[in-house]
């Protein structure tokens, strides 16, 4: 994480988290009365993204540490819960919703743990069964570098049968999980990508193999683990590229491990488009046969992403048979024609990941 | 700043020094009429050099019409050679601006001239404004881009040929590639969405394919539609569109086609009209029946009722299609 400027929220300049985040990046930091000040330093720049990436801002969060997933109207969503623990990326994957989605743009890591240990405690107290996850408005394990957080939350998971902890990376820092007391309340996940992709269109990200690596000693540990082909990105060659991946997954990691696989087609706000054809001159990536979906992003043809499913899902079913599938904002006609079902045979999209998480983490 | 009045000798005018200009109109004809007519109204204003050299700061047309009109001597405004070139090309701008809107072009000069002296786009911005200038730092990053587009293409831009919103994306052009495409618009006249559309379109297949603009262009065979004397200028343009649009979208394109040929099988009559859903995402079918009384009403029915009998009518619906 290579941070040159540090804000902090005059708010939280004693908290111990604040201290901790200081020491380990020790570089100079500016306190600020509120978030304008450090907004208003955006509001002429050129490089938004670029500046947002290099500039951390301290701060609490003044909203709900718990959030359902926005999901998008006319597609399933599989009403998964959000831990908003901060927000944008150091790493730089070209088609990142989060470079269009925050205005500004600017990494924001909000240290008021006490709030967010209570916002747990509740949820805990409901005893509903949960999946929440950290990697919606960031990557899950960025943030080891600098603060020690996913022990902690793993930690606090593991004492609770109801929820189910995801954090989600296309990182590779998981030295300081392997140790943790986890009573397998949190899933480990990482985004997949074919060779090509990660290579043209995930900057700063580990590797393919790291990543199983990765997974595979997460896995050594106990962890359940989880994987997203999100976004699957058609272009020529791509299906036999995504089948050498799928094959690599299960080379290096135990179906029955696994507890599920999420796909998502790439889709994107149309405003995405230009800052990736600025910021990635090289990538082709929005060039593909989009038309405008019925929740006004971008996708790919429907015919197109349905003969593509139907290829990815004969993949996985031929090593995985009985490993979870599910699509991330696909409607029913989709699932119908590529899976044989749609998710309300089986009581619903959420009913199908909670029993899968019940199976492997023993949630209740 | 010290201006005096004076009479000078046209010929010690030099009207090839641009270093004021803003203004981009050469045309000199209805100024004939009116300084013939009524004379000089407003005299221009010239700074002096040396040597009984001078420069013009303002009214560059007016000098020229003098000049072909065959006058020996003109009356000006004279600025001393001491004052400072900011003053002068404020005074250049304010004189042209508070006067007439400045077409795009004129602005873009005129920007181009201040960003000399002014970097900051933010102030920039606020003394553009002071001189008649409503340009904003959003605009003023535009009016540089296209500063650098060459002179042709300023020249219909400025004439309103080629719209300022189409002049930006030719600016990120090569020259060649900018000229090819600009003829597509000056030659067929496509509406700004439909010019939008052939750019973004042409765009999108050379960075796909890793070709040239130019050999999207002559891979369409545009040249030859251009020249077609068969089709009316609708019909080109329209038949460029579907050429580009089969390149960058060949499934989507192949689809369509495909669901005509379904349709066309079923042999709806005019009075009902199958509406697909939009772009074919989701399964939303819906129909438009048309009639005017019983009888055709009846006559809806009795096709609707047979539409179950057609296998392509099932296709459709299903949006499942094999290649004919």
């Amino acid at each position: 994480m290579k941070i040159t400027d540090l804000y902090i929220d005059k708010e939280v300049v004693a908290f111990d988290e604040t201290k901790v985040i200081c020491e380990r990046l020790n570089i100079p930091f500016q306190v600020v009365d509120s978030s304008e000040d450090v907004y208003a330093l955006f509001s002429n720049e050129d490089f938004p993204v670029e500046k947002g990436k290099k500039t951390l801002f301290l701060t609490k969060n003044k909203g709900k540490f718990i959030r359902e997933c926005p999901g998008t109207d006319h597609y399933t969503c599989c009403n998964y819960m959000i831990l908003h623990i901060g927000t944008f990326c150091t790493m730089d994957c070209s088609y990142c919703i989060l470079q269009s989605y925050f205005h500004p743009p600017l990494l924001q890591f909000y240290v008021n743990h006490k709030d967010l240990d209570e916002s747990l405690d509740h949820l805990f107290l409901q005893k509903k069964l949960t999946r929440i996850g950290t990697g919606e408005f960031t990557d899950s394990l960025i943030w080891e570098e600098i603060f020690p957080f996913a022990e902690k939350l793993i930690k606090k998971f593991s004492t609770q049968t109801h929820a189910v902890l995801e954090l989600k990376s296309k990182t590779v820092n998981i030295d300081s999980l392997l140790n943790v007391d986890h009573n397998r309340k949190t899933i480990l996940s990482w985004s997949l990508n074919t060779e090509r992709i990660l290579k043209s269109e995930e900057k700063k990200t580990a590797g393919i193999q790291a990543r199983l690596s990765a997974a595979a000693k997460c896995e050594e540990m106990g962890y359940p683990l989880a994987f997203h082909f999100d976004p699957l990105v058609i272009y020529p060659g791509s299906e036999g590229e995504y089948k050498k991946v799928i094959k690599r997954l299960f080379t290096n990691i135990s179906a029955e491990n696994i507890v599920w696989i999420s796909l998502g087609s790439f889709r994107f706000m149309p405003g995405l488009k230009s800052i990736i054809e600025q910021r990635f001159s090289e990538s082709k990536i929005v060039y593909g046969e989009f038309v405008k979906g019925l929740d006004g992003k971008m996708r790919y043809f429907q015919p197109l992403r349905i003969r593509f499913y139907k290829k990815i899902i004969s993949y996985i079913r031929e090593l995985a048979p009985e490993v979870t599938i599910y699509f991330c904002m696909e409607d029913d006609e989709v699932w119908f024609k590529s899976m044989g079902f749609v998710p309300s045979d089986f009581g619903g999209m959420p009913r199908i990941l909670d029993e899968s998480a019940s199976r492997h983490c023993g949630i209740s | 700043m010290q201006i005096t009045s004076g009479v000078v000798e046209i010929n010690h005018i030099d009207l090839n020094d641009t270093t004021f200009k803003i203004s981009t109109d050469i045309s000199l004809e209805n100024l004939f009429g009116s300084i013939e007519n009524v004379g000089l109204i407003t005299p221009p204003i010239v700074q002096y050099i040396a040597d009984n050299r001078f420069i013009v700061v303002s009214g560059f047309r007016r000098v020229a019409a003098c000049r072909a009109l065959g006058w020996q001597s003109v009356d000006v405004r004279v600025v001393k050679e001491t004052q400072i070139d900011l003053q002068l090309l404020k005074l250049a701008i304010a004189d042209n601006a508070l006067n007439r809107q400045l077409n795009v072009i004129e602005q873009s000069v005129s920007i181009s001239k201040l960003s000399s002296f002014f970097h900051d786009e933010s102030l920039l911005s606020r003394e553009s404004q002071k001189l008649g200038l409503n340009v904003n730092p959003k605009l003023i990053k535009k009016l540089r881009k296209i500063n650098f587009v060459n002179n042709a293409l300023k020249e219909k831009i400025s004439a309103g040929i080629i719209p300022f919103s189409i002049g930006l994306e030719l600016a990120d052009m090569k020259q060649s590639e900018a000229i090819a495409i600009s003829q597509i618009i000056e030659k067929l006249h496509p509406t700004l969405n439909h010019q939008k559309e052939i750019i973004r379109l042409v765009k999108e297949i050379s960075r796909l394919n890793n070709v040239t603009i130019s050999d999207v262009i002559n891979d369409c065979n545009v040249t030859d539609v251009i020249s077609n004397p068969d089709f009316d200028r609708n019909q080109k343009i329209k038949k460029i569109r579907r050429y580009l649009k089969q390149i960058r979208y060949p499934e989507i394109v192949r689809f369509e086609t495909n669901y005509l040929a379904c349709l066309q099988q079923i042999k709806l009559p005019d009075s009902i009209h199958l509406n697909p859903p939009a772009e074919f995402e989701g399964n939303n079918f819906s129909m438009n029946l048309h009639f005017q009384n019983m009888m055709q009403f009846n006559a809806v029915i009795d096709v609707l009722n047979e539409l179950h009998n057609f296998p392509d009518f099932a296709k459709i619906l299903e949006k499942e299609f094999e290649d004919n």
